[in-house]
C-alpha cells in the first residue's frame, strides 16, 4: 500500500517541469557555491608555506561551508516539494481517493513523507559528484565528509516532516509553501541572538529546540545519541500531528 | 432484504440541523432515487453514509449489520462517486484504475480483470490508454465511477452523477446505472425527476433536512391511481369507486392514470408543508 503511493507520488513529481527545474537548479548553484570553495582555498592555501597547511583547514574552508550553503538551499526546496504533498490534494479534493478506499491515514501519511523525502534526497544526490571529485584529486579522509552528508540527510527528513505537516492544514499551496518556509526558518533561527537574553535555562532550551545546534555539532563528526533522538523527535512529533490533522475529520464519528 | 438502512440519522453544524432524524430503507439490487430540491441534505446523507463526515447521531446498516466507521472494512462494502469526479488528472484511464486496484488491495493477479471488469460495465474500454485530462466531463465522471467500482462492491451511491452533462452522455450514463443495476444495488441521488423516473425503482423525497415520502416506482407504474381530495388525502382506485358509489353517483368507468414522479413530488412536499 505505501509503496504504490510513493511510486504514485515519485511518478507525479516526475511528471511536472518543476522538478526537474529544482534539480537543474540545484546543481547549478551547488556547483557554482562548491567551485568558489574550491578555489578559494586553493588560493588561500598556496599563499601558506608548507608546514602551515592543516587537513582540517580544508574540511572547514570547503565540505562544512560547502553543505551549511546546501542546507540554506534546502531551506527553499523544501517547502517547494512539500507544498503540494496535502494542500494540492485537499484543493482538488482527490484526497477523498484514499478517504474511501482502505487506506489507513498512517500509511498515507508515511508515503508522503518518504515520498518527500525520497524526492529531496535524489535532488541531494546530485552534490554526491564534488566530493567523488575530490576522491579523483587525492582527497583521502572522508569521515567529515559522510558526517557532513549524513547530518544533511537527518535535516532534510526533519524539514520534510514539517513540510507536509503544514501542507496537511491547508488546501492553497502557496500559503503551505509559504509556511512551511516560516517553520524552517523558526526552528533555525530560534537560537540566534540569544545572547540578548541573561536566563541559562532559556538560552539552553532553545539551543536545544534549535536544528541549526544539532546539525552543526553533527557536520562536524559529533554524532551523539542527544542529537539523533532530537531529530527523531523532531520528525515524530510532525508526522503524528499530520496523521491527527487527518483524523480531525473523523471526530465525532460515531 | 435491505442492502442499505439509515436509521434516524441526524446532522448539525453548529447549531444548524442539516439533517433531522432521517430514517429510509434500500433494497438489494434496484436502483434507489434519493431525491430533494438543491440544499435539501442529499449530499449530507450521501458522505455520511460513506463515512466522509462524522454521524452526530443515528445508525447506518449495510446488509443488516451496522456499519463501524472507526474500521476500515466497511469501505468494502460500497463504492461512491460524491459530487465531483476526484481523479488524478496527470494518469491515464488504465494506471489510475490500477493504482485504485493498489489502495483496495486487490491481489496482483486479479487486478487487470478487475479493471477490465470496471471498464466493460462503465462502457469505457475505448478510451482506457488516455489521459484523464483530455477526457470529456461525461467520460471523467465514468471514469471516477469505474474507480469507484474497482473492488466489485455490493452497494454503489452515486451523488448527482448526471449533473452538467450533455443529452447524449446522459443517456450513456443512464445506460450503465441499469448495467450496474444487475449486480449491485445503486444509491442515487438527484434533483433531475424525469431522470429518476426512467432509472429508479424506488424513490425516497427529502426536503428542508427530513424524508417527506418513498415511492415503489415499479408498483407506482403498475397500479397507481390517485384522486387528492379538498382535504388531502389520497385515495385508491377501489375506494374511489366506493365513494362515489356511497354518494349516488353514476360512472361509467373510473380509470387508472400514469404516475407522475414530478406531480408526486410536489404533492409530497406540499402536503408536507400543509402539516
Amino acid at each position: 500500500m505505501i509503496t504504490s503511493i510513493v511510486k504514485k507520488e515519485l511518478r507525479s513529481y516526475f511528471r511536472s517541469p518543476m522538478s526537474f527545474i529544482l534539480m537543474g537548479l540545484f546543481a547549478i548553484c551547488t556547483g557554482w557555491i562548491f567551485f568558489n570553495f574550491l578555489i578559494t582555498y586553493v588560493e588561500n592555501t598556496q599563499r601558506l608555506p608548507l608546514n602551515m597547511r592543516k587537513p582540517l583547514d580544508f574540511y572547514s574552508g570547503v565540505i562544512f561551508k560547502f553543505v551549511a550553503n546546501v542546507n540554506l538551499i534546502y531551506l527553499f526546496i523544501i517547502p517547494l516539494i512539500s507544498m503540494k504533498s496535502f494542500a494540492q490534494e485537499w484543493s482538488s479534493k482527490t484526497i477523498e481517493i484514499y478517504f474511501k478506499a482502505p487506506v489507513s491515514d498512517f500509511s498515507l501519511v508515511m508515503a508522503k513523507y518518504i515520498s518527500t523525502v525520497l524526492f529531496a534526497l535524489m535532488i541531494f544526490s546530485v552534490s554526491l559528484l564534488y566530493p567523488i571529485l575530490l576522491s579523483f584529486i587525492g582527497l583521502e579522509d572522508f569521515t567529515f565528509v559522510y558526517t557532513s552528508y549524513i547530518s544533511m540527510i537527518f535535516n532534510i527528513m526533519a524539514y520534510c516532516s514539517l513540510g507536509i505537516f503544514v501542507s496537511s492544514l491547508t488546501s492553497n499551496t502557496i500559503t503551505a509553501g509559504v509556511m512551511s518556509f516560516v517553520g524552517i526558518l523558526f526552528f533555525w533561527m530560534i537560537s540566534f541572538g540569544l545572547n540578548i537574553s541573561s536566563d541559562y535555562f532559556l538560552i539552553e532550551n532553545l539551543k536545544f529546540l534549535s536544528l541549526t545546534t544539532h546539525f552543526e555539532r553533527m557536520i562536524r563528526g559529533v554524532l551523539n545519541l542527544s542529537d539523533l533522538s532530537y531529530y527523531v523527535s523532531f520528525i515524530f512529533l510532525f508526522l503524528f500531528l499530520t496523521k491527527k490533522k487527518l483524523e480531525s475529520r473523523k471526530w465525532g464519528i460515531k | 432484504m435491505y442492502a442499505l438502512e439509515v436509521e434516524s440519522l441526524t446532522q448539525k453544524y453548529s447549531d444548524k440541523v442539516i439533517l433531522d432524524n432521517i430514517s429510509f430503507k434500500v433494497k438489494e439490487n434496484t436502483v434507489h432515487g434519493f431525491l430533494g430540491p438543491n440544499g435539501a441534505g442529499k449530499t449530507t446523507t450521501l458522505k455520511s453514509i460513506c463515512g466522509i463526515i462524522p454521524i452526530f447521531s443515528g445508525q447506518v446498516k449495510f446488509f443488516e449489520k451496522a456499519v463501524d466507521y472507526q474500521k476500515s472494512q466497511y469501505k468494502m462494502d460500497f463504492g461512491a462517486l460524491i459530487e465531483e469526479p476526484t481523479l488524478y488528472e496527470d494518469m491515464k484511464v488504465y494506471e489510475f484504475l490500477k493504482f485504485t486496484c493498489k489502495l483496495y488491495k486487490i491481489p496482483k493477479a486479479q487486478i487487470t480483470k478487475s479493471i477490465e471488469d470496471a471498464l466493460d460495465k462503465i462502457l469505457i474500454q475505448d478510451i482506457s490508454h488516455r489521459l484523464i485530462k483530455n477526457l470529456s466531463k461525461g467520460y471523467k465522471q465514468r471514469v471516477a465511477i469505474a474507480a469507484s467500482i474497482i473492488h466489485n462492491p455490493k452497494i454503489i451511491i452515486l451523488d448527482e452523477p448526471t449533473v452538467g452533462l450533455d443529452v447524449s452522455a446522459i443517456s450513456q450514463m443512464r445506460e450503465v446505472i441499469l448495467k450496474l443495476k444487475k449486480d449491485h444495488t445503486v444509491l442515487i441521488s438527484s434533483h433531475i425527476l424525469h431522470e429518476m423516473e426512467l432509472l429508479c425503482d424506488e424513490v425516497t423525497l427529502i426536503d428542508k433536512s427530513k424524508i417527506i415520502a418513498s415511492k415503489n416506482l415499479t408498483q407506482a407504474h403498475s397500479s397507481h391511481i390517485s384522486l387528492t381530495l379538498d382535504n388531502k388525502k389520497e385515495l385508491s382506485l377501489d375506494e374511489i369507486k366506493y365513494k362515489l358509489k356511497e354518494a349516488g353517483l353514476d360512472f361509467v368507468n373510473v380509470d387508472q392514470a400514469g404516475f407522475n414522479l414530478e406531480q408526486f413530488f410536489f404533492t409530497s412536499i406540499r402536503r408536507k408543508d400543509d402539516h
